[in-house]
Order: structure tokens, then sequence, then C-alpha cells
């Protein structure tokens, strides 16, 4: 019985999912959809900070642990608020909002899975399970042209990617008899088929991450999908699989680590997704390509030690996701999305423009704010372990970043086009405010986040 | 210690205030009315300070970031104490500058005015390397604002530059002191004289410090931002740009190089000339210069060229000239460009051909901008005139022939002077914008006697910032 216990949080969540999806289903036009659907986030975020416990527990293919833990709230913390992002996009159409939240529900199941998972097999499974709901999500307009292709381009790169995710288990079956985790710590390098192993698997959570070269479908998916839908994008999926990326690379003994392979992945992601954003005209594919940047930050920390990767990572995990469902809030509540309709914004819409610089000077990382603490945090670890040159690399490429981040800011204070309306919506704007807020206060008192996980190891 | 920390809690306060007071009559008396405590607290706090002592004084100290084992701390020592008193003075002037000449969204300003004050005045009293670093950065956000939101024509290019050249290089500063911490143990001031490196690791960390305060001072090859941010920036935040802004790269190098001796001696020479050569170069530039602002500004950056050589000389005289010539330098620069804005806001021009045979219709202002101009060429009794000395002893003292270029330069730097008197206040015929300009009111009156009286004061009497600094600091055994 206690194994079940283990993912109460997880089998709340699938209950109330489906009962809220039979509901949604049988009542097309019902209001109190979004109730249901609220307190299906709420109800598993309360279960999950109730069983919130010390101690690690390990059933076969399940291993739950402090940070894991941590990370499952977080994962229910974003389904909430991408769930209030989505207030906004669902009222235009009420007659699909049962699927849109049964998708949403799956998908996080599916990541909190990823999470505790301590078995290739499980991995998998839970993989496919938030994948396909993410590709229905993508095109979840179905009358939107570029919607439905966004969905289809990130259907046919994500199989690509679980293909070689099982290329992966196929190869570490094959020398050891076992899919578990623990098998992964006996093995040597020397041992060909496991590199081969190693590098398929590092390549399907890159496409998952989406690290250069494995980037291609971010941008147009990013731009593609429903902007509520791209908010969850960046962020959820991100933790899950960083979490389990983690969790693998924790049972790795040190040799083991594919050290050249990192190093040219998040090398070439910060190097590509700056100098592509760089001349971007529409925000959600400038973000696209700044979160493959970003990725590429977090990447280098998995060249660290063990306890080392989380304590940098999650940290900085946590302030991306903030910065990023902080500006995806922005966008829905002014709903544009093209560069140039910012001109002017901080005349119109100071309140909104304050938030779009707090999270843009984050985004590039620059006190007050929480992005400058994780940066240093993950560089100043990076640098301690001997790669004195990928940090500086990694610092002038955050360089550049600035100019195209700041370029918004400056534009807020254009002169605006005559006749235009904003929008002003209240609660996205809440939402906004409070990842500012947030922002603003990890970076003044970076021991909120930073001493937390010292604590924890 | 409630009192060092209001010295910083103040402008905090008062951004915060007057961002929420709308009202333009109460937003000028809180905005100054709280700057001018913040000052009259730092004088305090600078007159009580024992210069006997080499450690900080005063500290306030709040447990931080523990995970680094970190406190966010407050201090006075020998050297931040008149940079503080310096900001702290300049931010009221700015202020009631402000009150005056901006015109919309005063409220806003004056929040962002007073945040930067507070950044500013944090980072000069820091007494660790990551929050001189963290405000270091943090006070880009409020100056690249000012500029950009209340700036000229060209502020959206003019800040854009200055933020990306600050926030470029200080990535230089970003690697120096995670190295610091990496190699020497720990983010205090002090774990620089505890570094486990060879020369060679040595002399790139120093010039990585250099490079990132070089730009922020700037130095001749690295000031592509300067011209285009002082002539776009509000009057006011021209006038802290010069005077401030510029001193916390000066402030930066005074801070590390009694760490760096041995390696200081082995590039003294090379550096010297570079700011020696930004010195001449810039002086040849404002001496070409039309536009009052603008030839200010090349003054500005001409001047700060020498001051910032008088570190690296290597000597005790150098040092304290380069401490003694950095408040000077704020105090004449903030005073000139207060001139330019005087002449401007009454003829919308800085065009110096515009003007003329200013000195028979307002005398109050040909006086003060004489006695400026004297002071400035380094009249005796006037206070730029002990700086200079201590610096030019201090580098013939290093080497006779940059000695040299550098009187040289302290020459150009009176005859531009000289001609910018000679167009504006004696040159007959008078040019038509002359005729619309009045003489100064009381409250300009009031600040000019200011600038004045402190420029006498300091003149007779340099040990004011000087005192007790001799004895204290050592560049390995050399005097």
């Amino acid at each position: 019985m206690t194994q079940y216990l283990l993912l109460l949080p997880e089998i709340t969540l699938f209950v109330l999912g489906v009962i809220t999806f039979c509901y949604g289903f049988i009542r097309r036009e019902s209001k109190h959809l979004w109730i249901f659907g609220l307190l299906t986030f709420a109800v598993s975020l309360a279960v999950a900070v109730v069983c919130f416990n010390h101690r690690e527990f390990s059933a076969e293919a399940v291993k739950i642990s402090e940070y894991k833990q941590l990370m499952r709230v977080f994962i229910f913390t974003i389904g909430l608020l991408v769930l209030v992002l989505s207030y906004e996009d669902l009222k235009k159409n009420v007659n699909k909002a049962a699927e849109y939240f049964f998708l949403l529900i799956i998908s996080l199941f599916g990541m909190n899975i990823m999470i505790v998972a301590n078995d290739l097999l499980i991995l998998y499974l839970s993989l496919e399970t938030f994948s396909l709901a993410l590709y229905t999500l993508a095109g979840f307009y179905q009358k939107e042209r570029v919607s439905v292709e966004a969905g289809l381009k990130y259907f046919i790169l994500g199989t690509l990617s679980s293909v070689l995710l099982l290329a992966c288990i196929a190869f570490l079956y094959g020398i050891t008899g076992s899919t578990s985790y623990e098998i992964l710590r006996s093995m040597k390098v020397e041992d060909f088929s496991f590199s081969l192993g190693v590098l398929f698997l590092v390549a399907s959570f890159a496409f998952k991450l989406s690290l250069v070269p494995f980037h291609a479908w971010a941008p147009d998916v990013y731009q593609g999908a429903p902007t509520s839908v791209t908010a969850f994008f960046s962020t959820a999926p991100k933790v899950a699989v960083f979490s389990a990326l983690i969790n693998i690379f924790l049972s790795f003994s040190l040799q083991t680590k594919p050290e050249g392979l990192i190093i040219i992945l998040s090398s070439l992601s910060m190097f590509l997704g700056n100098l592509l954003a760089l001349r971007q005209t529409n925000l959600k594919r400038m973000l696209a390509y700044s979160s493959i940047a970003h990725s590429g930050y977090m990447f280098m920390a998995f060249l660290l030690s063990d306890n080392l990767i989380v304590l940098s990572l999650i940290p900085y995990l946590i302030v991306y996701v903030f910065m990023n469902i902080g500006i995806f809030a922005v966008i829905i509540s002014i709903k544009e999305e093209t560069l140039n309709k910012y001109y002017g914004l901080g005349k119109y819409n100071p309140i909104v423009a304050l938030c779009l610089i707090i999270i843009l000077f984050s985004f590039t990382g620059i006190p007050p704010t929480a992005g400058f603490v994780v940066k240093l945090n993950l560089f100043k670890n990076v640098f301690s372990a001997g790669y004195s040159e990928l940090v500086f690399f990694a610092l002038l490429m955050s360089i550049l970043s600035a100019f195209y981040y700041l370029r918004v800011v400056f534009y807020l204070y254009k002169d605006a086009p005559i006749n235009f309306k904003y929008n002003k919506n209240n609660i996205t704007l809440a939402l906004a405010l409070l990842c500012c807020i947030f922002l603003l206060l990890v970076g003044v008192l970076p021991d909120l986040i930073l001493f937390f996980f010292f604590k924890l190891w | 210690m409630l009192g060092v920390k209001l010295i910083l809690l103040l402008p905090l306060i008062g951004a915060i205030l007057v961002w929420m007071i709308r009202k333009r009559f109460l937003v000028n008396l809180v905005a100054i009315s709280l700057s001018l405590f913040s000052f009259l607290i730092a004088l305090f706090y600078y007159l009580n300070l024992d210069r006997t002592k080499r450690e900080f004084q005063f500290i306030f100290s709040y447990r931080w970031i523990s995970a680094w084992n970190l406190d966010f701390s407050v201090g006075f020592d020998h050297i931040n104490a008149p940079f503080v008193l310096l900001t702290t003075l300049i931010t009221t002037v700015a202020v009631v500058l402000s009150a005056k000449t901006i015109k919309e969204k005063l409220s806003s300003y004056m929040a962002l005015l007073l945040l930067l004050s507070f950044f500013v005045n944090t980072f000069f009293m820091s007494t660790n390397f990551l929050q001189f670093f963290f405000f270091y950065e943090a006070m880009l956000i409020p100056s690249v604002l000012l500029i950009q939101r209340w700036g000229g024509r060209n502020a959206y290019e003019a800040s854009l530059k200055f933020l990306l050249y600050t926030f470029g290089f200080s990535l230089f500063l970003f690697i120096a002191i995670i190295a610091v911490y990496f190699y020497g143990g720990g983010f205090r001031f002090d774990s620089l004289s505890q570094l486990s490196l060879t020369a060679q690791s040595k002399m790139l960390l120093f010039i990585s410090f250099l490079l990132a305060f070089f730009v922020k001072i700037p130095i001749v090859p690295l000031h592509g931002w300067l011209r285009e941010a002082y002539y776009e920036a509000p009057m006011p935040m021209t006038i802290f740009m010069s005077s401030v802004l510029s001193k916390m790269g000066v402030y930066g190098t005074l801070r590390i190089a009694p760490y760096f001796s041995d390696t200081v001696s082995l590039v003294s020479n090379w550096i010297i000339a570079l700011c020696v050569f930004s010195f001449i170069y810039s002086a040849f530039v404002a001496l070409t210069a039309k536009n009052t602002k603008i030839m200010f500004s090349y003054m500005s950056l001409s001047h700060i060229g020498m001051i910032t050589a008088g570190v690296f000389t290597g000597n005790i005289l150098g040092y304290q000239g380069t401490l003694l010539q950095s408040i000077n330098h704020g105090l004449l620069s903030a005073g000139f460009f207060y001139i330019a804005e005087l002449l401007q806001r009454q003829t919308q021009s800085f065009d110096s051909e515009k003007f003329g045979g200013l000195s028979k219709r307002v005398p109050a202002l040909t006086f003060f901008t004489f006695a400026l101009i004297m002071a400035m060429a380094g009249f005796p009794g006037l206070n730029y005139f002990n700086g200079e000395l201590l610096l030019l002893s201090g580098i013939f003292k290093e080497n006779i022939y940059l000695g040299f270029f550098s009187v040289f330069g302290v020459a150009l730097g009176v005859l531009y002077l000289a001609w910018f008197f000679y167009r504006v206040f004696l040159r007959k015929p008078a040019a038509e914008m002359s005729y619309y300009v009045k003489d100064v009111s009381s409250w300009e009156f009031l600040i000019l006697l200011l600038f004045f009286l402190i420029s006498i004061y300091l003149g007779l009497n340099p040990d004011f910032v000087l005192l007790g600094l001799k004895n204290i600091i050592s560049f390995g055994g050399k005097v």
C-alpha cells in the first residue's frame, strides 16, 4: 500500500482529471468547468505539499527523494499558473475547454512520473505520455494553419527523439540485462555500446530541451502554438526533462560523464540561440531562441559533480520558469506578439511596461533581479570545476543577449502608432506582477532560493 | 549603527515615496529634503571617521547569502568615504536642478534618480566584491532608463551604446570576481592579498579588472559611449554621470591597486602612457568642440585620464593625487555642466558661437565661471591645484617623459577653457543669443556659491580628503 501512497499526488491528479474531463464532455458550455480545473490542480498541489517528506523512498521502478518532491510541487505550481494564463484563450474556445484541461492534466501527470522514475522504461513511458499530450496542444487551434503546422512539426521531430531514447534503452539493456538506473553506476567508459547509449540518451533529451542542433522545432512551435500553450512548452517540459536528466546523471559515476558532448551542445546552443534571437521581430519567436540559449546555460551544469548539479541547476530552472511565465503573461495580457506593437506601451500601460522591464532585465541577468543571482551561482560553480573558458564564452553570449532583450525595453518608450488600442486583462496582469515580485525578491534576497537547496544537501 | 544605514536608506525611501506621490510640489520637497539629509548624515560620519585605522568603520552588516557565507555589509574607510560624500552632495545638486528643469513625468524621474543614488552609494560603501559587482551592474538599470526616457533626440542609440559598453565589459569584472572567490577563498576585498596564483595569472586578473573599470571611467580607446551618452542625457544626469559614475571606475582601481603592487610595477609605464594619451587626445578633441556640452564632456574625459594615471604610479603621491583629484573633478565638472545648462535653459542652445559679450550683462555668472576656470586650470589656493601637484609629482617620479607629456596636457586644458571663456563671455560684438541670457537667480547663485566655497575650502585644506592616508597605504615597500 505504501508504494501507492508515494504516488498519491499523481493519482489524485489523474482521477480528478478524468472527472473534470467527463464533466466537461457532458456539459460543454458550462462555466463550472473552470472551477473543476482549478480544483484539480489545487487539490493535487495540496496533496503534494502535505506528502512532502524528508526521507527517501524507493520502490522498484520509482524512487522519491527530497528534491524530487520539490520538483513535483513545482510542476503542479506551473500547471496552476498555466491554467490561469489560459483563461483568456479558452474564453474564445469554450467548447474545447474539456479537451484542453484533460491534455494539460495528462501531460503534467506524465512529467511527474518522469521526475520520480527510477527505471528507463518508466522514463520512456512517461516521456511518451506527456509528449503525445503536448503534440496535440501545439496544434490546438485546428482552424489556424500555423498552429496545425506547429503541432505536426513538433510531432515528427518528437517521434525521432522517442526513437532515440528507445535505442538508448535497447543498448543499455543489451549490455546489462536491466533497465534500472542503478546499473548505470557500474558502467565503464571503454564500453563502446555504453557510450553509444549515452549519446542517444543525450540526443533524445536534447530534442526536448531544444538544444542546438536539435532545436529546429522550437521557433515554429513557440510561434504557432496558442500563447498559453507556449508558456507551458517553455517551462514544464524543461523542468521535467532536466530533473530526469539530473536523476540519470546522479547515477553515473564521475568518469563516465560525456564531457565533450555537454560542452559542445551547451556552447552551440548559447551561440546559435543568442545569435538568431538578435533579429527576430516576433516576441514569441525571440523567446524561443532565448529559451534555446538558456537551455544551453543550464546544460553546462551537468559538467559539475553530484550535488553541485542540483545546487546550480534547480535554482536557475525555478527562476527561468518564473521569468517565462511572467513574460507570457504580459504577452497574453496585451495580446500582441509582434515587437513593433510594443512601441509606446510605457505610456498607455505603465504597469505592464514595468513588469516587462523587470522580467527582461532578469533575462539579461542584471542585478538586482533573480536572473543575475542564479547566473552567478551557476557560472561560479562551473568556473570552480575548472571550465573557465566555457564560462567566459557563456558570459560573452549573455552580453549578446543583452542587445535583444533590452531593445524591447527601449521600444516601450518610443512613440506609439496613432489609434492603437491596448488590451487590458487583470488576471494575467496580476500573474505577471506576481512573477516580477518573485524575481525582485529573489534578486535582493538570494538566500530564499539558494540556501533552501544548500540546506537540502 | 542606524546612521550609516540611513545614508543608503533615505534615497531608497525617497524613491518609493516619490513614485507614489504624484504631486509636483511634494515630489520636489521629499526628494530635495531626503537627499540633503543623506548628505548631512554622510558628512557627520565622515567627520567622525577614525583616520588612523585601516579597516572599515561604522559597519552595518546583515546576513545576505548564507550559501556563500556572505554578508550584506556597508562601511566607511579612508578610501570610500570621500566618494560617498561626493555622491550624496552631487545627488542633492542634481535633484535640485531636476526639480527646476524636468518638465514631464517628474515623479518617475525623481524615483529613478534617487534609486540610482542608492545603488551608487551602496556600491561605494560595500565591503565585499560580490556586493560591489551587484551594485556596479544594478546602477545600469536606472541610469539607462533615465538617459533613454528623458534624453534628447538620439537618446535611444546613446543609452543602448552606454548599456552595451558597460554591461559588455563588466563580463571581465564578473570573471575576475569569480576568480578571486575561487583562488582567494572568499568575496572579501582582502582575499586579493591571499591569491594563490602565478605572476602571469595575476596579471591576467589585474587586466580583466582594469578592462571593466576603464570602460566605466572611461579611458580613451574604450570611450565610444561617452560622447552620445553625455550629450543626449538630461543635464542633471550628465552631471551625475561625469562627476559620480565615472568615479566608480576610479574607485575600483583605487581599491584593487594596492593589492597588485608587484603587478603594477611591471606594467605601470604602459598604463600611465595610455592614461596620459587619453588625457591629451581628449584635450585636443575638446579644443575643436564648439558645442559647450560636448566640450565639457571631453574636458571631463580628459582630466579623468590623468586622474586614473595616478593610481598606477606605484607611489603614495600619485595615489593621494587620484583620491583628492577625483573629488575635485567631481565638483568642478558638475559646476561646468551646471553653467552650460544655465546658458542652454534660457537660449535653447549649446553653441558657444552664438554667445558673446556676456561679461557685462551677467557679472555674477561671469565671476563664477571664471572662478571655476581658474580652479580647473590649477590656480593655487583653489582645489584643483593640490591634486594636480600630487598627480604630476607622482607621474614625474615614475617616468620623467610621461610627466612632461602630462604637463603639456595641463596646458592644453587651460587653452580650451580660456577659449570657451573668450567666446562666450568676452568676445565682441555679442551674438544674438546673449540678449536672452539673464543673470543667475537666487537658488542658482546659492549652488554656484556652494561650489565656489567648497573649491576654496578644499584648496586650502586638502587634508580634509587625504588625512591620514599616507600612514595607511603601502605599495610593497615603495613610498
